[in-house]
């Protein structure tokens, strides 16, 4: 007799029999499997904290205890970090016999030189408070600065050793708090050296609300800075080059973007030797001009001044806008000058050097911008000083570099023999951010042929231009 | 004296080993500059002559021999435009340019000075054309009409500096003074007019070089914020006009003539010495054509053609039916799918002065001023080395002259459209064709039809200007007083899915497939009628295990197969017709069921010979015809009287003889049949040349078309007579449970 059942599985069967094949024949996906987004994280609602602090608040650090109160970790958290440190975990260099820590702490750059002995307006930029000498306690919870990051209030500003200047309503600030914005973050990173644009080549004001024309992923997605730069417990990835050794917890284009993302082989193969921003971040500075050369030897002059050109107390400059990176080969590790390094006087010393070269198989094509400048160094000792610029006996005030020298080696325990001359130092940018649209990325002429000559073959190492040398044989 | 150019050689030589960037630059030797006469244009004062100067090194007779026209003419002027474009206004043949026709400079010297060689030629001063070649350069200054040398040029023994005795590969530039639009400086937006007439390629067809985006340029292109291709892949990855276009002789690019060679000879290292090869370079280069050089042996100057750099088949992994496409399709017609810049349409000279209409834009050449759409080109077929036909993408220009020649004294407007071949502006990536429905489908780029201008009254029907291995497969027609080109690929044999109709077919088809409705229609409103006048008289019936498993297994999955076999088919006949079903998808899925109804038959087949069933199918030896005729009578009388089936079914009797007589005519003839078109038709690119033997695409897919349609007909009228069982839906659910109530007959009994 009929049977239900039997009818069903055969009309099953039948089914299954056309579908099957029809399912395991179909065409392979060829569209890139690995989607960019699936790596970026939504933004997490801000909590209202309107009603959670009643103040009144008549410092920094009342702020901070009552921030504990409910995020106890917080505080032990950030205290490990480079935020509160300003330096590194110990390392070993060749030519030092104890581990070494480095940071904007102790660290020698080619702008304003250095921290030590001129605290109070460096560590303006300190997620702490009171930052004024040698001295501070690094231990001390109630010194951290809460707002400086999560300020939505838009008025808290930070002045000298990181104290709120006067005026800053504390308990708006604190009501105000958020998840840290492009200002919280801009407000330091793109200000470094001393004013907006200043530094890095690729950090800037124009990225607080900027068009896709100054960068593809903060301008066309709306990417704000947490989005690349994850954070977890208070520790945000992310090495600085000028004063990271290691690539360590670093941001990578990898890190959404799979490395054959290319429709085209010949410029996937290029990714075995050539940085995505090489050719994505084909200017540096896109809109605000940044501080390419500085020459300290002619400061404390009575010279007309600007601030594009020449300040008394700072000496000659050149801005530059719309830069061409300089290119290098790069393995994410980079040699840094420590204090006390001896350097050739009559010689370029780089402060900061990018690792690798041709034969560096981690190592890939970067773009740099290079900071070049004449600063003070000890002219028998044979090593950069750290003046004191800032301060009542700074050469800020005092137009004196003796003084300042002594002064400042005496701040960063450095002997000065009483001689300074002033030499010629490099340090590298890398150019990471402001990625250009992939409609403005560089093409084969920009570096190959006779067309823009971006790359000086020769200077990496090549026999010739790859096009017709042939690439690179690891 | 003598110190002097010591002082200058050593110097020179310093030079030379001091700048090792720029040594290709000045690896060439100083020379004087002679004229006609061999004497030194110092002392005479007059025009250069590139032969003898560059003839004191060089073979200029061998080069002069083995050059195409327009090479050994450059001191030629091209006539008006229309001139060339009949082909017929070649002034110099090759091998007789005039010893002073040459112009070595125009490609050879650093920086030519292109513009002052027109001047001189367009005043009339051909003979000074080449000396006005090196105006500018610091050699020849122009002062009023006339050049005169400059003596700082040259050093103590007459020879010219080494600044300016540097000579090299032609530069692109070069090459486009001529031949086209070549733009290098990529951070210099493009900017030009393309009516110029000496931008030969680019007034015809539109075809720009340039590694620069197009978004980049400085032209006022329609949707140029998306254009962000450059001009030409081949000049953005810094290929030169010589990387393919290269002399015949260069020992870098030499090959040996396949044809000559012993069969085991893979390779051949064979070739000229640098030396021989610079003294009597071939200035015939790759890529000419017999046109160009009519006394090139053999078929003209074998170029690398795309196939000859590229692996098609490494890069097409995607595209269904690679061979096919490959067989068909040349790479220009995908890779090329748009011109961006007005290119010529109409040349018309009837009238006093010469009027030129352009396409791709507002009708005029300005690009820059005025907005361009850019064109499509028209798709032609054209037959290639292999011996194959492939369709590829040309310009047509029409061309309008007054026939005074007429007997009657009348004159009369004669039209003739011309093709012009297209291979550069060549896209990647994103910009190539890749949506199968861009060909296949009822509007096809295959068949996108090229306006050829207005209709002019009172005209001798155009004529097609023959153009070697372009075959005019399309029609021109006349729509609101403006002509048009409509290509029609199946005028070559070619069959093109999706667009391509053969009307017949269909009205045959669907002429038997309406008849069977009728018919149906007919024959159920009978039945219906004559079963309310008279109800069947229900015998004694039983339910009988009709149907195993098995059979109804492969019977429900070759009738679900071919219904999607249908549908598919028709959604590659008409694409977008079911618009969830892609033209991509319906082929792949009609391929997959395709070979499932072909490996489901065989295995039923097997099954049916291995437990003897097929004798259900097989006609009985003795009177089946008269079985036939009552089973026929069954059908046209009986069944509405109510009368029983003439042959009841049974286990042993499941087909009555008119089913037998269909089965086997489906099984053995329709079936087959359309099996076989089908495998030739997917098979088309595994046996191309099988299929075409066969009568190829253009009769195989209408023959699988009108053979469908067959199916379908059965198809309906299988359904339909399934209810003419015991009750309508006795033999369906019989198939679907197996269980089917029979009449019990009293001699069974």
């Amino acid at each position: 007799m009929p049977r239900k059942k039997s009818t069903y599985f055969l009309i099953a069967l039948v089914l299954a029999s056309i579908a099957l094949p029809v399912w395991l024949l179909r065409p392979g996906d060829s569209s890139p499997s690995d989607d960019p987004w699936s790596y970026v994280k939504a933004h997490k609602n801000k909590t209202d904290h309107t009603h959670l602090l009643k103040g009144p608040f008549s410092s920094g650090s009342e702020v901070t205890l009552a921030c504990l109160e409910c995020h106890p970790n917080a505080a032990r958290d950030i205290m490990k970090t480079s935020h509160w440190t300003w330096e590194s975990q110990p390392f070993r260099v060749a030519n030092r016999p104890e581990p070494v820590r480095l940071g904007k702490k102790n660290a020698i750059n080619n702008f304003c030189i250095g921290i030590q002995s001129n605290w109070p307006p460096c560590t303006a930029c300190h997620a702490g408070y009171g930052w004024s000498d040698a001295d501070f306690d690094f231990s001390n919870q109630e010194l951290v600065d809460c707002l400086v990051c999560h300020d939505r209030s838009g008025q808290y500003i930070k002045g000298d050793s990181g104290l709120p200047e006067k005026g800053v309503d504390l308990l708006a600030s604190a009501r105000s708090v958020g998840n840290p914005t492009r200002e919280n973050c801009g407000g330091c990173h793109f200000r470094g050296g001393g004013g907006d644009a200043v530094k890095h080549g690729d950090l800037d004001g124009s990225l607080y609300f900027p068009s896709e024309e100054i960068d593809a992923h903060m301008g066309r997605h709306q990417f704000i800075c947490t989005d690349c730069h994850k954070t977890s417990e208070h520790d945000i990835r992310g090495r600085a080059f000028c004063i990271s050794q290691t690539d360590t917890g670093q941001v990578h284009c990898t890190d959404c973007h799979t490395e054959t993302l290319h429709q085209d082989e010949r410029i996937n193969r290029h990714v075995a030797s050539v940085g995505c921003p090489t050719c994505h971040v084909p200017y540096g500075a896109v809109k605000e001009g940044t501080k390419t050369h500085w020459d300290w030897s002619q400061a404390g002059q009575d010279l007309p001044e600007d601030e594009h050109e020449y300040l008394k107390i700072k000496g000659r400059f050149t801005w530059e806008k719309n830069i061409i990176p300089e290119y290098r080969w790069y393995n994410c590790t980079s040699e840094h000058y420590l204090l006390g390094d001896r350097i050739d006087p009559n010689g370029i010393t780089d402060l900061n050097h990018p690792n690798g070269d041709i034969r560096d198989p981690k190592a890939r094509i970067m773009p740099f911008k290079i900071h070049r400048a004449r600063q003070i160094y000890d002219a028998k000792f044979n090593y950069l000083i750290q003046p004191n610029t800032a301060g009542p006996d700074g050469f800020w005030s005092k137009f004196d570099w003796d003084t300042a020298a002594r002064i400042g080696s005496e701040a960063a325990g450095m002997a000065y023999s009483g001689q300074y001359g002033f030499a010629d130092t490099e340090m590298y940018w890398t150019l990471t951010h402001m990625v250009a649209t992939k409609d403005k990325a560089l093409q084969c002429s920009s570096c190959h042929g006779e067309g823009e000559k971006r790359l000086d073959w020769i200077q990496l190492g090549y026999p010739g231009d790859p096009l017709t040398y042939g690439s690179r044989k690891l | 004296m003598r110190r002097t150019f010591f002082i200058l050689l050593t110097f020179g030589l310093l030079i030379t080993c001091l700048a090792p960037a720029g040594w290709a630059q000045t690896m060439h030797p100083l020379f004087p500059l002679l004229d006609e006469t061999g004497g030194h244009v110092l002392k005479s004062g007059n025009a250069i002559s590139a032969v003898r100067t560059c003839g004191q090194c060089h073979d200029a007779g061998y080069i002069i021999a083995n050059s195409t026209r327009g090479h050994a003419s450059q001191t030629e002027l091209y006539g008006p435009p229309f001139s060339r474009l009949k082909h017929s206004a070649q002034t110099v043949a090759a091998g007789q340019a005039s010893a002073d026709a040459m112009n070595c400079f125009l490609c050879h010297f650093q920086q030519p000075n292109n513009r002052a060689r027109l001047e001189a030629l367009s005043d009339g001063r051909s003979d000074w054309a080449v000396t006005a070649t090196l105006e500018g350069s610091g050699i020849v200054v122009k002062s009023g009409a006339a050049w005169q040398y400059q003596r700082s040029a040259f050093n103590a023994a007459g020879e010219l500096l080494p600044a300016y005795a540097q000579m090299q590969d032609p530069k692109n530039e070069q090459c486009g003074y001529c031949h086209g639009q070549v733009h290098t400086q990529n951070k210099i937006p493009l900017v030009f007019e393309s009516g110029a007439p000496e931008l030969w390629s680019t007034f015809t067809t539109g075809q720009v070089f340039s590694p620069q985006r197009i978004r980049e340029s400085g032209l006022n292109l329609a949707g140029k914020q998306e254009l962000n291709r450059p001009w030409d892949v081949h000049s953005e990855r810094l290929l030169d006009c010589v990387s393919c276009h290269f002399a015949l002789n260069n020992p870098a690019h030499q090959q040996a003539d396949p044809a000559n060679q012993p069969d085991h000879l893979a390779y051949s290292p064979r070739r000229l010495d640098i030396r021989e090869y610079l003294h009597r370079p071939s200035h015939i280069l790759a890529g000419s054509t017999a046109a160009d050089a009519p006394d090139l042996p053999g078929a003209a100057a074998p170029m690398r053609r795309c196939e000859g750099c590229h692996d098609y088949n490494k890069t097409h992994d995607w595209l269904p039916f690679k061979a096919r496409h490959a067989n068909s399709l040349t790479c220009e017609t995908c890779h090329i799918p748009r011109l961006y810049v007005p290119a010529a349409s109409v040349v018309d000279l009837s009238g006093d002065e010469a009027v030129i209409r352009y396409r791709g834009g507002d009708g005029s050449a300005d690009a820059v001023h005025h907005l361009a759409g850019g064109f499509q080109p028209v798709i032609l077929p054209r037959a290639e080395r292999d011996g194959r036909v492939r369709l590829a993408p040309f310009n047509l220009i029409t061309t309008w002259e007054r026939d005074d020649k007429e007997a009657d004294g009348a004159s009369r407007l004669r039209g003739e459209v011309q093709p012009y071949g297209i291979h550069h502006t060549i896209a990647h990536g994103e910009y190539v064709v890749r949506d199968c429905q861009t060909c296949h489908d009822r509007n096809s780029m295959l068949s996108a039809a090229l306006p050829l201008g207005t209709e002019r009254p009172g005209a001798m029907p155009l004529l097609w200007q023959a153009q070697t291995g372009v075959l005019p497969a399309g029609q021109i027609t006349a729509r609101a007083g403006e002509l048009y080109f409509n290509p029609s690929p199946e005028m070559a044999g070619f069959y093109l899915l999706g667009h391509t109709r053969v009307a017949w077919v269909h009205i045959l088809g669907s002429a038997v497939l309406l008849l069977t409705l009728a018919g149906i229609v007919l024959h159920a409103y009978l039945r219906i009628r004559a079963n309310k006048r008279k109800r069947a008289g229900e015998g004694p019936t039983q339910l009988v295990y009709m149907y195993e498993v098995y059979e109804r297994y492969w019977h429900w999955l070759q009738a679900i197969v071919i219904v999607g076999l249908i549908f598919t088919g028709l959604t590659i006949h008409a694409p977008g017709r079911f618009a969830w079903l892609s033209f991509a998808a319906a082929v792949r899925i009609h391929n997959v069921l395709a070979g499932l109804l072909l490996f489901n038959a065989f295995l039923s087949l097997f099954y049916h010979f291995a437990s003897g069933k097929i004798k259900t199918y097989l006609p009985e030896s003795s009177g089946f015809f008269s079985q036939m005729y009552s089973q026929g009578r069954y059908y046209l009388g009986g069944i509405f009287k109510g009368e029983p089936h003439p042959f009841e079914k049974s286990l042993q009797k499941k087909l009555n003889p008119l089913q037998k007589i269909t089965y086997l005519v489906i099984l053995n003839l329709l079936l087959p049949l359309q099996i076989v078109s089908g495998i030739l038709i997917a098979g088309a690119q595994i046996w191309p040349d099988l299929s075409a033997s066969l009568g190829g695409l253009g009769f195989l897919v209408p023959a699988h078309s009108l053979l469908a349609w067959f199916f379908a007909a059965f198809l309906i009228l299988h359904i339909y007579l399934t209810t003419t069982g015991h009750t309508p839906l006795a033999n369906i659910k019989a198939m679907i449970s197996g269980w089917e109530k029979v009449a019990v007959h009293q001699e069974e009994k």
